[in-house]
C-alpha cells in the first residue's frame, strides 16, 4: 500500500500504576489501583474497595483468534499484549501491522469519569488530569505517529471547559473525547453552547466514541453482565455497531445549530461506522426541509452540508458504506480498534483492501490519511 | 471461524539467521531443495501476507499427495524461503488456487511417475511490475525474480504437499523445472492475437498454470510462408512417446491435454501474413500434429484402431481438438525457433485472476 495509514481508532489499556503514580497523596487510597490476588488474577480496585473490576480477558485480545474470546474471561497485564500500555511496544505493534499513526483512545476509563467515582467530583477531576497527563508523556514518545485524546470532566460546564483549556497545550494532545454531553449529563442543554465555542477556538476535535454515551448504557451494559444472558450482552455491544447512539448525538448537534454558530468546531465520531451516513443525511435533510418553518431553525444550509464541512466518523469494517461513498469520501477514516475485538491486527492492510476493492487511488489517499490528518489538525 | 483478529500461527524456532546455517538446518529437515534458503522470520512472512491481500489463515487449497491445506501463512513462509518478492504474493496466491483446482490434477501431477511440473504462465500488466519475463531466455536464463517465484510453489508441493523424491512422487527422472518452475510472461505487445487468459475468459492480470514435462526446441531455417512453418511446427510436436499418444491408445479419449506453443515475435509476424486469425493456425498445428498410424509397432497399432482415433488419411492425430494447442507469444527476436511443452495429461490447464479480492468480511464471522 503506497500511503502512510493513520488509523482513526485504537486503544491503549491503562497501565497498573498510572493513576498512584500521578494522583495527589491524598486521593491515592481512592484512585485507581491495581491489585495482584492471592489467587494470580488481578483486578482494578476503584475508591478503595468500594468497586472491584476483574482485569478483563477481552480488554486487548488482537492477535488472538476470536475462537478464545470470552467477555467473561480474566486476564493479567503479563499476559495482554505489551503495546497496549507501553509505547516503544506500541510503535512496533504499529510497523507489524503497516499502520503509521495511531487515534488513541481509552479502554478502562472508556465510559468517562464515572468509572472514577460515580459521586466523588474531586476524585474525578483528579483522575481525569491524571490521565490526560499519562496520555501526553505516552505520545510525547513519537508525536507524529501517536495521537492522544484528552478525557473531559462530567461535573459540569466549567470543570469541562477548564480541562480542555489545560490539555490544549500538552504535548501529544490532539483531540477531547466527550463521554457525556459538555454539561455532564446525559442531554444536551444550552449552556453546552460555551464547550462548543471553547473547543473551537481551541481548535480542538472532539471526539464522540461510538456516541455521547452517558452512564445509563454503562448500567444497562452491567445489568445484563450480571443476568449471566451472553446473547443480551451481545446484542448490547452489537449497538455499538449499528450506529444508533452517533445518530442521536449528531441529531442534537447539527440541528441543534452547533455546527452552523461554530463553523471552526470539528466533530469525529469514532467506531462509528459509515454505512448510515448517507442514509442519516438524506433523511435529515428531508426532515428540515419539511419542518423549518415552524421550527424557526436557525441553520442556513442543509443539515447535510454542515456534516460535510464539519464531521468525521471512522468505520472498521464496512463496505456498505464504502460502496455508499459518494458525497462523504472526504469525512471518512478507516480505524482498527487496536487493540480491542474489532481489530484485524496484524493484518489490517488485508480488512482495509477487502473494503477498498475498487475504490481509486485518489479517495484511498484521503480515507487512509488525509481526512484523519485533517480531522486532527496534523502537520 | 475466520480470520479475522489472528496473527501468524506457525510454530516459532530460533535458527541461526545466517543464510547458509539456516539452508543447512531447513535442507537437514527436509524443508528445502538443495538452494540457500532465506529463514522466513516474523516480520517477513508478515509483510508477505500483508502482500497477499488475504488473512494468514486463508486456504488457498489443499496439496496433494498429503492433501493438507495451504494458507496463505504457509505459502508466504515458503515465499519467503524461495527469495521470491513480497509483491509476487498475489500471483502466487492466484496461482496455488489455480493449481488446486479440481480440474487441474494436481494429485496426479504431483505423484506421477513423469517429469510434469506446473508452470505459471502470466498475462497482464503485472508481468512489468514483477519483471516476469516474455523476451529472450524467458524459459530460463533471464535475471530476475522468475524463478525464486516459481521456487516459491515448489517448495508449497515438497513442504506442505509433501512430495518428497522416491517417496510420494514417483518422477523417474524429475527435471530442473521441479526445482525453480517455470515462470513466463506472454509477449502480449508483440502479440497480435488476444492474449492467452483473456481467450480462457480472464482478461488483465492473470496466471495460466500449466503442466510442462519439459521444453522442447523446434528449428527450423527453410520455411518461407506461415503455412510451412506451421506444418513443420505441428509436425515436430507428434512423436510416439508423447502422453498425449499414449492415452489415445489406452482409451480413446487422450488427446485430453493441452499442449502450449511458444512463438517468437518474427515467427509470429511471418504466420500472420498469411494466417491472421488466431483459430486458423491452431487448426494447422491440430491437423500436422500427426503420425501415420504406419509408424507403430503392431502391438501400438491394435490399441489405436480399437479406440477408433484414425482418421481417413490413416493418420493418428495428437490432440482431439485444435483448442488444446495453447499458443503464447514470446522468446527472443531469433528468427529460428519456436518452443514447446508437451504435458501429462488427467488434467487441463487453468487460469486465474492475479489479485482477485475476495468478498469483504462483513459478517464473516463463520
Amino acid at each position: 500500500m503506497n500511503v502512510r495509514i493513520y488509523d482513526g481508532d485504537t486503544h491503549i489499556v491503562e497501565p497498573p500504576a498510572l493513576w498512584q503514580d500521578r494522583v495527589p497523596t491524598k486521593f491515592k487510597a481512592l484512585a485507581p489501583r491495581w491489585v495482584k490476588n492471592d489467587d494470580g488474577s488481578e483486578s482494578w480496585v476503584y475508591e478503595d474497595g468500594r468497586r472491584v473490576s476483574p482485569v478483563a480477558g477481552m480488554m486487548a485480545p488482537s492477535g488472538t483468534s476470536p475462537v478464545t474470546w470470552d467477555l467473561y474471561s480474566r486476564t493479567t497485564y503479563g499476559e495482554i499484549r505489551r503495546g497496549a500500555y507501553d509505547p516503544e511496544a506500541r510503535l512496533h505493534d504499529m510497523d507489524t501491522d503497516f499502520v503509521y499513526a495511531h487515534v488513541l483512545h481509552p479502554t478502562l476509563a472508556l465510559s468517562g469519569p464515572t468509572n472514577f467515582s460515580r459521586d466523588n467530583v474531586e476524585l474525578q477531576l483528579v483522575c481525569t488530569r491524571a490521565y490526560n497527563d499519562w496520555m501526553s508523556e505516552f505520545c510525547s514518545t513519537d508525536l507524529d505517529r501517536l495521537i492522544g485524546l484528552a478525557l473531559l470532566p462530567i461535573s459540569g460546564i466549567e470543570d469541562t471547559i477548564a480541562e480542555l483549556e489545560r490539555v490544549r497545550d500538552l504535548p501529544g494532545i490532539d483531540g477531547v473525547l466527550l463521554t457525556a454531553w459538555p454539561n455532564g449529563r446525559a442531554t444536551p442543554l444550552p449552556e453546552d453552547d460555551k464547550f462548543w465555542a471553547a473547543a473551537a477556538a481551541a481548535d480542538m476535535p472532539v471526539v464522540l466514541h461510538v456516541g455521547i454515551t452517558g452512564s445509563s448504557e454503562q448500567d444497562a451494559f452491567m445489568g445484563f453482565m450480571k443476568l449471566g444472558d451472553r446473547s443480551l450482552v451481545l446484542g448490547h455491544i452489537n449497538l455499538e455497531r449499528t450506529a444508533h447512539a452517533i445518530m442521536e448525538a449528531l441529531s442534537y448537534i447539527i440541528i441543534g445549530g452547533v455546527l452552523q454558530r461554530h463553523p471552526a468546531l470539528t466533530i469525529v465520531g469514532t467506531e462509528t461506522g459509515i454505512g448510515w451516513i448517507p442514509f442519516f443525511l438524506e433523511q435529515t435533510d428531508d426532515n428540515f426541509r419539511r419542518h423549518r418553518f415552524w421550527a424557526e431553525t436557525e441553520l442556513t444550509m442543509l443539515p447535510s452540508e454542515y456534516y460535510r464541512r464539519q464531521c468525521f466518523n471512522t468505520f472498521q469494517v464496512d463496505r456498505a458504506g464504502i460502496l455508499a461513498r459518494d458525497g462523504i469520501v472526504e469525512n471518512i477514516v478507516w480505524s482498527s480498534d487496536f487493540p480491542h475485538t474489532g481489530a484485524d491486527w496484524p493484518n489490517s492492510t488485508v480488512t482495509i483492501e477487502h473494503n477498498l476493492v475498487g475504490v481509486p487511488e485518489d479517495e484511498r489517499r484521503l480515507i487512509l490519511t488525509e481526512n484523519c490528518r485533517r480531522a486532527f489538525r496534523l502537520a | 471461524m475466520s480470520a479475522v483478529g489472528e496473527s501468524l500461527t506457525a510454530e516459532r524456532l530460533d535458527v541461526d539467521p545466517d543464510v547458509t546455517a539456516f539452508t543447512k538446518l531447513a535442507t537437514d529437515a527436509g524443508w528445502g531443495d538443495g538452494l540457500p534458503l532465506v529463514p522466513p522470520t516474523e516480520e517477513k512472512v508478515q509483510a508477505f501476507v500483508a502482500a497477499s491481500r488475504r488473512y494468514p489463515e486463508h486456504v488457498l487449497g489443499e496439496i496433494p499427495p498429503r492433501g493438507a491445506a495451504c494458507t496463505v501463512e504457509l505459502l508466504a513462509i515458503n515465499a519467503v524461503m524461495a527469495g521470491a518478492p513480497a509483491e509476487s504474493m498475489p500471483l502466487l496466491v492466484a496461482a496455488i488456487e489455480a493449481m488446486t483446482a479440481p480440474e487441474y490434477g494436481l494429485f496426479s501431477q504431483n505423484a506421477t511417475t513423469n517429469s510434469v511440473v506446473p508452470g505459471l504462465l502470466v498475462n497482464g500488466p503485472i508481468r512489468h511490475d514483477l519483471e516476469i519475463p516474455f523476451g529472450a531466455g524467458c524459459f530460463g536464463g533471464q535475471a530476475g525474480p522468475a524463478p525464486a517465484i516459481g521456487r516459491a510453489t515448489r517448495l508449497v508441493m515438497r513442504n506442505v504437499g509433501d512430495q518428497v523424491v522416491g517417496v510420494t512422487s514417483k518422477s523417474v527422472f524429475g527435471q530442473p523445472a521441479r526445482v525453480v518452475s517455470f515462470v513466463v510472461g506472454e509477449w502480449e505487445e508483440r502479440s497480435p492475437w488476444t492474449p492467452l487468459a483473456e481467450r480462457r475468459g480472464v482478461p488483465g492480470n492473470a496466471v495460466t498454470v500449466f503442466g510442462g514435462t519439459g521444453t522442447i526446441d523446434i528449428a527450423d531455417i527453410h520455411a518461407d510462408s506461415g503455412p510451412e512453418l506451421l506444418e513443420i511446427i505441428g509436425k515436430s510436436l507428434a512423436f510416439p512417446g508423447t502422453n498425449a499418444f499414449i492415452h489415445r491408445s489406452v482409451s480413446g479419449s487422450g488427446g485430453d491435454e493441452d499442449i502450449l506453443v511458444c512463438l517468437p515475435p518474427p515467427w509470429v509476424d511471418l504466420i500472420t501474413a498469411d494466417i491472421p486469425d488466431l483459430e486458423d493456425v491452431q487448426h494447422l498445428l491440430w491437423m500436422h500434429a500427426a503420425l501415420p498410424v504406419s509408424w507403430w509397432p503392431a502391438t501400438h497399432r491394435e490399441k489405436l484402431e480399437a479406440h477408433d482415433v484414425i482418421d481417413d488419411r490413416g493418420y493418428v492425430k495428437l490432440l482431439s481438438t485444435l483448442e488444446q494447442y495453447l499458443v503464447m507469444v514470446c522468446g527472443g527476436l531469433g528468427n529460428l525457433h519456436a518452443l514447446a511443452l508437451h504435458t501429462f495429461g488427467q488434467g487441463h490447464s487453468v487460469t486465474r485472476p492475479i489479485g482477485d479480492i475476495p468478498p469483504p468480511p462483513n459478517g464473516s464471522a463463520s
